[in-house]
Formats: structure tokens, C-alpha cells, sequence
């Protein structure tokens, strides 16, 4: 700064100061010689003025500006923040610096949500593998319930037993009805529970996908057990029981308790047929097979309302029918029946037609034939006419008939025909 | 000329201070907009794992729980479980196991036959195993000849009928025929309550 005051003051020309303050600061010594003398000679009395060396003024700069510094050193300091910022996030919320980030043994938050949800996954793993090998070992008890249940039913509900069997098999069943109940609510507790937990994760996950994610690993689980183990069988149980939507909708949306004794029968075998064990492979061949004794059962019924003493031993007296053989074929359903009709008055072959008739009407057989027609016999000893019925039976409506035949059940429109009273 | 220079050094000082004015500002913005907005996702993330930390301390101890009650209803129902493991060896056995079938008609047939109402297999005639043409199970076919008393032939198609019951410890089978001729009256027993037939039979085992 003082180095420009003494520059000013040595310059000439006003730079900085007005005309008159250039003016007035002439010393007066010098104004007088001016007054007094002539017309000086062009001489000057002072040395020429001194040049201004420009090039000092070129080096001068303004002063510098303290708030300047300040605002630099802030961007820095922004750009310090913006990049300490964008590392940190990069690092939590990313995977891309996990190679920096992992040896240090600071995890992100991505890798820590991603543990975390892992743990979750294994753990509600862990609950889903317990509650299905409970459910399959619930499971199994209830076939065997079931199983029982089922053989007392069959007999309970085939016409040829006995009213003191039959009487037997209901008691059984109201017994092993509570031990179906336990076994069946043991068996939704465990395997009707939602098998997902929520996940929170980068990409909100479906319950659809959550359930399938749960499923699977469950599944890998399952499938983990060495064939050794003594536990084997149970965990292949189980694993056909995951993933069992028929059997989950089955348990879900059954009250056990407000089934009937038929409703009852067809659930478990329902049940067996889904469970995918053994018990589900008897179950497909106990349905598959035919209760002949049934079968037979209703042939007599039938030919009770043609020959109102069959099967009384009143044959040779009274006449009526009479079977001599049986022949069942149950790959076809065709069934010969071959026996003798015996009659004082001659009708045989009305009876026999009569008894065509009777069991083409009945739903359990059907494409009921006898083409031909022979009779011998005297009026004294009787008339006998051979039989020979091929009929085919109705499968489909055996299976669905779960009552035993009732005497009261029998169609208003049906005469039973009398037998011929005896004459001798 | 020294005069510009210097008016130009002050004007580009002012512009200086304006840009880095300006920068710093922008800067600010961004840094802020993006930091506040980063950090209420590591918030989240935060949060979530919290959350999950908590989840999972909840789910350990019902995997605990789960477990012991596993084993306790795995123990207490071991003994039934062993029933219907060891009856489903015989009810449905892994292979034909012939010998035993016919073991279990020969006790069949001493229990029920008596001399006032017989039930005597004549013969017992196995063929070769079959597979389902599903695969769901193997089947043994066999034909016998029986001579029975009618209610033993009722009693004889009620244990086939009803067989495969675990709790009855019988071979599943399924009466695939039967030819029956009923005693006559004048026969040389005089029984016409006998009744000869022949059945063929399937006998179920496991196809392993």
C-alpha cells in the first residue's frame, strides 16, 4: 500500500486526485519565478518527470478475498460429505463394495438384511419340518382309526350280516369315531398353519412366492434325511404331505364331529386316497374290489320277490327257485347264475321271466339275459325248468349303496308272487 | 492498460466468489437431497433387520417348543406307531410272501372248520406275481378249492372282504372269481347246505 501512495504522489497526471488539488499543490516559489520573469526560455527547471514503469503496475493484484477461501474450503468440504455419503450408502445398501466392506468385517445393511432373512427362513423351516412330521405320525394314527372304522362300516353296512354283528361293527364305530376326532384335529393343528412368514426384502415377495419359497425348503429339508436313518420313512411321509393342497383344503374345510357314519366311512377313505402311502394304495385296492357276499346277497333279494319261500327249504314242496351255481367274474363284472325252477302248475317260465324282469329292475345288475327255455316234469312230481341268468353287475351303484337292505324299503309297485300252495 | 487489468482481476474475484457461492449451494442441494433420501432406505433396511432380529428370537424359541413336542408325541405314540409298522409288514407286505399267506388260510381254515359246518381247502394254486398296470402294487393270483358249509362260505368271503385291515393283521385281497355249486339234496353227504366253489384270488403286496 505504501508502495502505491509513493507512486501516486511522484505521478503527474492526476491519477487519483482532481485538477485542482494538482494545481494547488505547485509550490509557490516556483509560481513567483513564473510572475516575475519573462518569458522563460523553454527551459525547464526540473529534471523530465520520471517515467511510470507500467510493468510494476501490471504485477499488482486485488487483495485477496478471505470469503472466497471460505467458499472453497466448504465445496470441498460438501464434496468431501457428498462422496463419504454416496460410499457409505453405496456400501450399506449395495453389494458393490462388499470385497472392501467384507475383510474389514463390516457388513451391510443388504447383506445384513439378507442374513437376517435367512435365519428367518431356517428357523420357520425348522417349525414347518416339526409340524408335518407330527402331522404324518397323527396322520398314520388316523388311517389306522380309519382303517378299523372302515371294516366295521362295511360289515355294518352289508346286507348279509347279521343284526348281532352289525350291532358289534356300530358300537366299534362310535369308539373309534373319538379316537378319528383327536387323531384329525391333531393332525389340522399341524398341518393346516400357514407355512410362509413375511419377509422384508429388497423386492416385497407375493404370498404366492412366499409360499412357494417355504415349500421348497421345506421340501430340500425333508429330502435331507439319510436313507439310514431310522426316521427315514416319516420324513418321506411327510414330504408327500407338503405341497398337498387337496389334502390342505380337505382338513381345513372339514368338521369331523358333524359327519354321519357313511359321510364318515367316505372321508377317511378321501383321506387315505390322498395321504400317498400305503394306507392310500389299500385304500385304492380295497375300493377297486367287490363285495360278492353282497353281491349274493342281493341276487336272493331280488329273487325273494319272485319265490316269496326262497331259500326256506320249501322247494320241493311248495316249488319256487332254486340256485345250484355261482359264477362271478369281477375283471368283467359278469356274473352266471344256473339253478332250477319247480312249479305244480306249469308257469316256470312266467317265473323265470318275472325273475328277469326283477333283476333287470334292480340298479345293481343289468343286461340281464336267458334266451332259452326248457321245462320237464308231471303234474304229480312237479315241472322243473332249468335256469341259466347271465347278467352284469352295476358296480358304481353297489358302491354307493351304504344301507343294508331294509324288508320296509322294498317299492310299493313290486308284488311279490306267491308260491304255489302245496296240492299233494 | 494496468488499470483493466486490475478491474478485470476484481470482477473475476466477485465471479469467483458468485460460482463458488452458486457451487456450494448446488452442492448442498444435492449432497442433502441425496443423503436424506439414502438414509431413510438404511433406515429401513435398519428397521427390517430389527425386526427380524426380533422375529427370529421368537421363531428359535418355537422351533424349541416344536421339537420337544415332536419327540414327546413321537415317544409316547411309538408303541402304536410299531403296531401299524409291523401289521402293514403282513397286511402288505414288500414282496409276494406267499408262504405266510398260505400259513394264514390253513389257520383260517382251522378255525372255522368243524364237522357239522366244514370249510376244507381241497387246493391252493399260486401263479406269477403281477404288476399293476399302474404301479401302484404287485399281485400274487392264486385259485382255490374250497368245500364249506354256507354260513363258513359267507364267513370265508367276509374275511377276504374285509382283509387288508391293519388292525385285523390280514393280507389285503380281492376276489377276482368265484364258481360255487350248492350240496344236493340227495348228495352223498345229504348235506345241501354244503357248498363246493373255487376262487381266484389276488393277493396285494408293495411294488418296491
Amino acid at each position: 500500500m505504501q508502495l502505491l501512495a509513493k507512486i501516486k504522489e511522484k505521478l503527474p497526471f492526476a491519477f487519483g486526485r482532481t485538477k485542482e488539488e494538482v494545481e494547488v499543490s505547485q509550490p509557490a516559489v516556483v509560481e513567483s519565478a513564473i510572475k516575475t520573469s519573462e518569458e522563460p526560455a523553454k527551459k525547464t527547471l526540473l529534471e523530465a518527470a520520471p517515467t511510470v514503469d507500467k510493468d510494476l503496475l501490471e504485477e499488482i493484484e486485488p487483495p485477496k478475498s478471505v470469503l472466497l477461501y471460505v467458499l472453497k474450503s466448504v465445496f470441498v468440504l460438501l464434496v468431501a460429505v457428498g462422496i463419504g455419503s454416496f460410499l457409505f450408502f453405496t456400501s450399506q445398501l449395495n453389494n458393490y463394495l462388499d470385497f472392501a466392506t467384507n475383510p474389514l468385517n463390516v457388513p451391510s445393511a443388504l447383506s445384513d438384511l439378507k442374513s437376517t432373512n435367512e435365519n428367518v427362513e431356517e428357523a420357520q423351516t425348522d417349525i414347518n419340518l416339526y409340524r408335518y412330521l407330527k402331522g404324518a405320525i397323527y396322520l398314520d394314527n388316523f388311517s389306522y382309526y380309519g382303517d378299523d372304522y372302515l371294516k366295521n362300516y362295511s360289515l355294518y353296512a352289508n346286507g348279509s350280516a347279521t343284526d348281532e354283528e352289525r350291532a358289534a361293527a356300530k358300537i366299534e364305530m362310535d369308539e373309534l369315531k373319538l379316537d378319528l376326532n383327536d387323531s384329525f384335529k391333531a393332525v389340522q393343528e399341524n398341518l393346516t398353519k400357514e407355512i410362509s412368514i413375511p419377509l422384508v426384502d429388497t423386492e416385497v415377495p407375493t404370498n404366492d412366492e412366499l409360499t412357494v419359497l417355504f415349500t421348497g425348503l421345506l421340501n430340500d429339508k425333508l429330502m435331507s434325511v439319510d436313507a439310514t436313518s431310522p426316521d427315514y420313512k416319516l420324513y418321506k411321509q411327510a414330504q408327500k404331505l407338503v405341497n398337498n393342497p387337496e389334502l390342505n383344503s380337505l382338513l381345513k374345510g372339514t368338521d369331523l364331529a358333524s359327519l354321519g357314519d357313511a359321510d364318515l366311512a367316505a372321508f377317511v377313505g378321501e383321506i387315505n386316497d390322498l395321504t400317498l402311502d400305503e394306507f392310500s394304495v389299500i385304500q385304492k385296492i380295497k375300493d377297486k374290489r367287490v363285495s360278492w357276499s353282497d353281491v349274493i346277497n342281493r341276487i336272493e333279494f331280488e329273487t325273494s320277490y319272485v319265490d316269496q319261500y326262497f331259500s326256506e327249504g320249501y322247494f320241493d314242496e311248495v316249488g319256487g327257485v332254486q340256485y345250484t351255481s355261482y359264477d362271478f367274474d369281477a375283471s368283467t363284472g359278469k356274473i352266471t347264475i344256473t339253478g332250477v325252477t319247480k312249479r305244480y302248475n306249469t308257469d316256470n317260465f312266467t317265473m323265470i321271466s318275472n325273475l328277469i324282469d326283477q333283476l333287470k329292475s334292480s340298479p345293481f345288475f343289468n343286461n340281464v339275459a336267458m334266451k332259452s327255455f326248457t321245462k320237464s316234469g308231471s303234474a304229480d312230481e312237479g315241472y322243473t325248468a332249468t335256469l341259466k341268468l347271465d347278467l352284469e353287475l352295476q358296480k358304481d351303484a353297489l358302491d354307493s349303496e351304504d344301507k343294508p337292505i331294509q324288508a320296509e324299503s322294498i317299492p310299493s309297485f313290486l308284488t311279490p308272487q306267491k308260491g304255489v300252495p302245496i296240492t299233494k | 492498460m494496468a488499470k483493466v487489468d486490475y478491474q478485470l482481476a476484481i470482477q473475476k474475484q466477485k465471479s469467483g466468489l458468485q460460482a463458488y457461492a452458486a457451487l456450494c449451494l448446488v452442492f448442498l442441494v444435492i449432497v442433502g437431497a441425496y443423503t436424506y433420501f439414502k438414509w431413510v432406505d438404511y433406515s429401513v433396511f435398519r428397521a427390517a433387520i430389527a425386526s427380524n432380529e426380533s422375529v427370529i428370537e421368537k421363531l428359535e424359541q418355537d422351533v424349541v417348543n416344536e421339537k420337544s413336542d415332536y419327540l414327546e408325541k413321537k415317544s409316547s405314540l411309538e408303541e402304536l406307531s410299531g403296531e401299524i409298522e409291523g401289521n402293514l409288514k403282513t397286511v402288505f407286505p414288500a414282496t409276494d410272501n406267499y408262504t405266510e399267506l398260505t400259513r394264514a388260510f390253513d389257520a383260517f381254515e382251522q378255525e372255522l372248520n368243524r364237522t357239522n359246518s366244514p370249510f376244507v381247502i381241497s387246493s391252493i394254486e399260486y401263479q406269477d406275481a403281477q404288476v399293476d398296470p399302474d404301479g401302484n402294487y404287485k399281485f400274487l393270483p392264486l385259485r382255490m378249492n374250497i368245500t364249506s358249509s354256507r354260513d363258513n362260505f359267507a364267513k370265508f368271503l367276509r374275511y377276504v372282504e374285509t382283509s387288508g385291515s391293519i388292525l385285523d393283521n390280514v393280507r389285503v385281497m380281492d376276489i377276482q372269481s368265484i364258481h360255487m355249486s350248492f350240496g344236493k339234496d340227495s348228495g352223498d353227504s345229504g348235506d345241501k347246505n354244503n357248498v363246493n366253489f373255487s376262487v381266484k384270488i389276488h393277493a396285494y403286496f408293495q411294488n418296491i
